[in-house]
């Protein structure tokens, strides 16, 4: 049991503002009461845990902030790292600004790509032929091949392969030329153009006819059209390739569809 | 020569708005600093640290000069920062890494975690309480300054102090310090 008035002499202690008289009261008592010198020992280490923690600096944007809202100095223009330190603070600390900040990343997101699939997207002129059917091109080396024909001249070099995948028909144009060419694909009023995937390179124009597809000025370009309805044994799709002065006609065979 | 606190203030009511950068040289870092341990927050300390200094400039036609200019402005920030925490029920961890640089990782570590349990245990202790503290130890004010920037006698500073430390010491032995 420590006595109040003795209690009191420990904390006038610790603050520096015991008289000598006091302080010879409190010695005589400490030196009679363990527990008293339990406390005086604990509120001093107490105290001392207290001033060995360091002042911390403000953040450097403070006194710009602080004279700016009175119009004093020069305007802030830049809240730069008031605005990232905020951002980390709600990530680390806050759910909600941290829903909300994945949310508009993700909703950000979406946009850019929603941007980026318009930009590569080309609409096809003539819609009627659709069937409606979607299509993903996979790896078309498991198609079957009906025809194949190379195409080897001075300008351009490639190949033009009729496919058959599950009864339909596709033609797969891969070619490269020195200039730009002009490719195109006709079947007569028995063969009705289903639509295209680009898989490689760009064409500046693309015209659709329901037997005929010319892609025009192409230097680069890699097609896979495919053309439905109407298909019989033996029928063949002309491909006409210009590239310059030179035009090459060749037949492709589509076989027993 | 550095204008003092008085002649800051009075080129300020004089209309030199550019005095009063004097003031907020000399105080933002014992400002922010006593916000900072009634808060623990370094994001609201900030915040609440400059709207002690709006406060201070759009008041500044009220401070008696034959009153200590940082006695004034302490009990300002010391206002402030106790109806943030009365509003304010959640605490945040303080973040001192800034502050340890120069030390051994393990120095850093035990001295953070001395500092975060030292920053619980104040947490703990009731507003009025934590504000004489920090008053005493951490600016180094007397009773009597204390007394004047809280409007209370220097006896209840003394009284509030001794219970103070006391609970301190007790959530500092429940924290393991």
């Amino acid at each position: 049991m420590i006595e109040q008035k003795y209690a009191d002499l420990i904390q006038k202690e610790i603050d520096g503002v015991i008289t000598d008289a006091e302080g010879r009261s409190l010695k005589d008592y400490l030196a009679r009461n363990k527990e008293a010198r339990r406390l005086r020992e604990e509120l001093q280490k107490t105290v001392e845990r207290l001033k060995s923690v360091p002042q911390l600096d403000p953040p450097p944007y403070l006194k710009k902030h602080i004279l700016n809202s009175l119009g004093v100095g020069q305007p802030v223009t830049t809240p730069g790292p008031r605005l990232l330190d905020r951002l980390a603070k709600a990530f680390s600390h806050r759910l909600a600004p941290r829903y909300a900040i994945v949310f508009c990343s993700g909703f950000c997101l979406g946009i850019i790509l929603l941007f980026l699939v318009l930009q590569s997207y080309e609409p096809v002129s003539d819609m009627s032929q659709f069937t409606g059917a979607l299509m993903t091109v996979g790896d078309t080396r498991s198609w079957k091949v009906i025809d194949s024909l190379s195409i080897e001249t001075e300008d351009a070099r490639g190949v033009v392969r009729s496919l058959d995948a599950a009864g339909h028909l596709f033609v797969e144009v891969d070619l490269r030329s020195a200039g730009k060419a002009e490719v195109e694909l006709t079947g007569g009023p028995d063969y009705a153009f289903g639509s295209y995937t680009k898989l490689v390179g760009d064409a500046l124009f693309i015209e659709v006819n329901p037997a005929c597809v010319k892609i025009s000025h192409v230097d680069k370009a890699h097609y896979l059209v495919w053309f439905a309805g109407g298909l019989q044994k033996g029928r063949e799709l002309d491909f006409k390739l210009r590239v310059g002065a030179t035009t090459i006609t060749e037949s492709v065979q589509t076989g027993d569809m | 020569m550095e204008l003092n606190d008085h002649d800051a203030v009075k080129e300020c009511l004089r209309g030199n708005k550019q005095a009063f950068e004097v003031i907020v040289d000399r105080y933002q870092k014992p400002i922010y600093n006593l916000i900072l341990r009634m808060v623990r927050d370094p994001e609201d300390a900030a915040d609440l640290t400059q709207t002690v200094f709006v406060r201070a400039y759009e008041k500044l036609k009220t401070f008696d000069p034959r009153q200590k200019f940082f006695s004034w402005l302490y009990r300002i920030a010391i206002n402030t920062s106790l109806n943030f925490v009365n509003q304010r029920k959640h605490t945040v961890r303080m973040d001192h890494a800034a502050s340890y640089e120069d030390m051994t990782a393990h120095d850093q570590y035990e001295k953070a975690e001395r500092a975060e349990k030292l920053g619980e245990a104040l947490m703990r202790l009731r507003p009025e309480y934590r504000a004489i503290v920090i008053l005493r130890h951490f600016h180094d004010l007397s009773y009597w300054e204390i007394g004047k920037i809280l409007d209370v006698p220097e006896k209840t500073v003394k009284s509030r102090l001794f219970s103070a430390r006391q609970l301190l010491r007790t959530f500092l032995v429940r924290l393991g310090l």
